[in-house]
């Protein structure tokens, strides 16, 4: 491994870590993404590893043992994890430094960040614009240089929208490629745990750290880990989802970039080809169905028994409903009731089985085009980041805005979000690309080609002072 | 509206969850509205089509069935909000 700009000693790795303690306790007052930082934790020695020196965030729905877990939430305000999740430990194995745990939409349901009970992230590029979510905190510290990388998760695009919205890479692999151990549940089988730095190197680097197999997590994918470092492009078959471009309510602005994309790459030596995924028009309406389904089990468990806050009330019944009343907020409610809606009696051949049927269009869609192309490129999201508190009143308008995540979030497959440019104000704008199952390197060095013509991006730029230089080989 | 206020109490019922006056009409008109864009998908023909519970796994591996050390007590009930004994203790479910 080119270690060239790696870290020499130990002292080093300490000095680094205390210069971003000191720019969280500096910055994140205006921003919060953090929601705990662990300094003592932090300076205490690391093993060695490829990861030696990397500073590190973790989406605070991870669990991480003795510290808290809250996941955004009232329910689990002050929870502390008995274990470690199977990334931390891949982590700590190679010599990460885990820094704290990071903000987000409460079980990470929401798509801005403004969802969290203990307050809404800012955008580093704008303080006036959430930084998108529900992996809010890990893309705001990321875009701020308050850590190397992190780590959030990703169901329906929680890991690719705050990337794209504040400007940095954020990878989520194939469903199965990195095990959910330890990753507090909401939508089974669609969550999956990516990672998100300034670099496509890096977020690669860190994702080759967390992935294989693991027993623990029986949906865990027994395929041996690839090394996800980006590749060359020539020949590289790009299929551009020209539907996409087209739809109505798209920001001139996004498609812009798109277009801006598509040539860097074919500059490169790719060759572009249209596609389309004529069902992923109704993804919105099968994921927004799944997921709640998904969730309206899965969070059955937070009763006010086991762990996390309870009220007190005449009988168990009571007990149950005024916890759940009390500890989740106004998202969390109203996906478990449309879950459990969809689910109850004479609903769900109407609703959830006609979803899961539409899932599977979805994947023959993304089968069909990949007979003509490698990787498909699109938008990750209509427009730029928004301003807060725009859509707090209108669920519905954050859904919608959810489309170009969902196809590949449905099927399963790897997706990478990555900087393309800015707008005139200085918002980040992003490309994704999809690649077939267990292709990841595929859609990584395809943006890690728009990366090398388009880029580097760097840092938001009133944090740029003073930030540690980067210890991922080849990074600029 | 698609759901009724009725459904609505029912549901929130269903999830355990208890709702005030001014909430359940406020849940009952946002569930109507996110069912109401659902609409395309009662409009597709899906005849045949098998459905998706998983998108990547065909089968579950199995684990060698062998005994292993799992959450010490002490540890698992930790986070309790109330435990007694070895236990998690709940209000009382039966008069006797």
């Amino acid at each position: 491994m080119n270690r060239r700009n790696g870290l020499q000693t130990p002292s080093e790795g300490t000095a680094r870590t205390r210069r971003y303690l000191d720019r969280i306790a500096r910055h994140d007052g205006e921003l919060n993404a953090f929601l705990h930082v662990d300094g003592e934790g932090a300076l205490a020695p690391a093993a060695p590893g490829p990861l030696s020196g990397w500073v590190v965030a973790v989406k605070d729905n991870i669990c991480t043992r003795g510290q808290k877990t809250t996941c955004g939430s009232n329910m689990l305000a002050n929870f502390v994890s008995p274990y470690d999740a199977h990334v931390v430990t891949r982590l700590r194995a190679n010599g990460a430094t885990l820094i704290g745990k990071t903000n987000l939409d409460e079980f990470a349901m929401g798509s801005s960040g403004e969802n969290s009970a203990f307050g809404a992230t800012r955008n580093p590029h704008d303080l006036a614009r959430v930084p998108g979510g529900s992996s809010s905190g890990s893309a705001a510290a990321v875009a701020a240089g308050l850590c190397d990388a992190a780590l959030g998760s990703d169901t329906g695009g929680s890991v690719r929208q705050p990337a794209a919205f504040c400007g940095v890479t954020g990878i989520k692999p194939t469903h199965g490629r990195v095990s959910r151990y330890g990753l507090v549940a909401f939508a089974s089988s669609l969550d999956q745990i990516g990672t998100l730095a300034r670099d496509v190197r890096s977020a690669a680097t860190l994702l080759t750290a967390i992935s294989g197999h693991d027993p623990r997590d029986a949906t865990s994918a027994s395929r041996a880990v690839d090394d996800f470092a980006p590749q060359g492009v020539r020949g590289l078959r790009i299929g551009v989802l020209k539907g996409d471009l087209e739809r109505e309510g798209n920001d001139e602005r996004v498609v812009a970039g798109i277009q801006r994309a598509a040539k860097a790459l074919e500059a490169e030596g790719a060759t572009l080809v249209d596609v389309a995924l004529p069902s992923a028009a109704h993804a919105v309406s099968a994921y927004y169905l799944i997921a709640p389904c998904e969730a309206s089990s899965n969070l059955a468990r937070f009763d006010g028994i086991r762990y996390g806050a309870r009220a007190s009330a005449a009988d168990l019944r009571a007990t149950y409903e005024e916890t759940r009343a009390r500890g989740f907020g106004p998202e969390v409610k109203r996906r478990i009731m449309l879950g459990t809606y969809a689910l109850s009696s004479g609903y769900y051949d109407a609703y959830y089985l006609r979803a899961q049927k539409l899932r599977t269009l979805i994947r023959r869609d993304y089968e069909s085009a990949f007979a003509s192309c490698d990787v498909i490129l699109g938008p990750t999201a209509p427009a730029p980041a928004f301003s807060l508190g725009e859509r707090t009143d209108d669920p519905l308008s954050m859904y919608l805005a959810d489309i170009y995540t969902l196809p590949a979030s449905l099927a399963g497959l790897p997706a990478i979000s990555t900087p393309c440019g800015f707008t005139e104000d200085g918002l980040p704008l992003a490309a994704q690309f999809v690649a077939p199952a267990f292709e990841e390197r595929l859609a990584i060095s395809a943006a890690a080609a728009i990366e090398r013509s388009l880029g580097p991006f760097d840092v938001a730029p009133r944090y740029a002072d003073g930030l540690p230089r980067s210890l991922s080989a080849g990074a600029a | 509206m698609t759901i009724s206020l009725e459904e609505t109490q029912h549901i929130a019922t269903l999830a355990r969850i208890a709702l005030d006056d001014d909430e359940l009409v406020t849940m009952q008109r946002e569930l109507s509205a996110i069912i109401e864009i659902m609409a395309d998908l009662r409009e597709l023909d899906l005849d045949g089509v098998p459905a998706t519970l998983h998108a990547t796994i065909t089968s579950c591996g199995l684990r060698e069935d062998q005994p292993r050390a799992s959450l010490p007590r002490r540890e698992a009930l930790a986070g309790a909000p109330r435990t007694r004994d070895f236990g998690f203790a709940v209000p009382k479910v039966m008069d006797k």
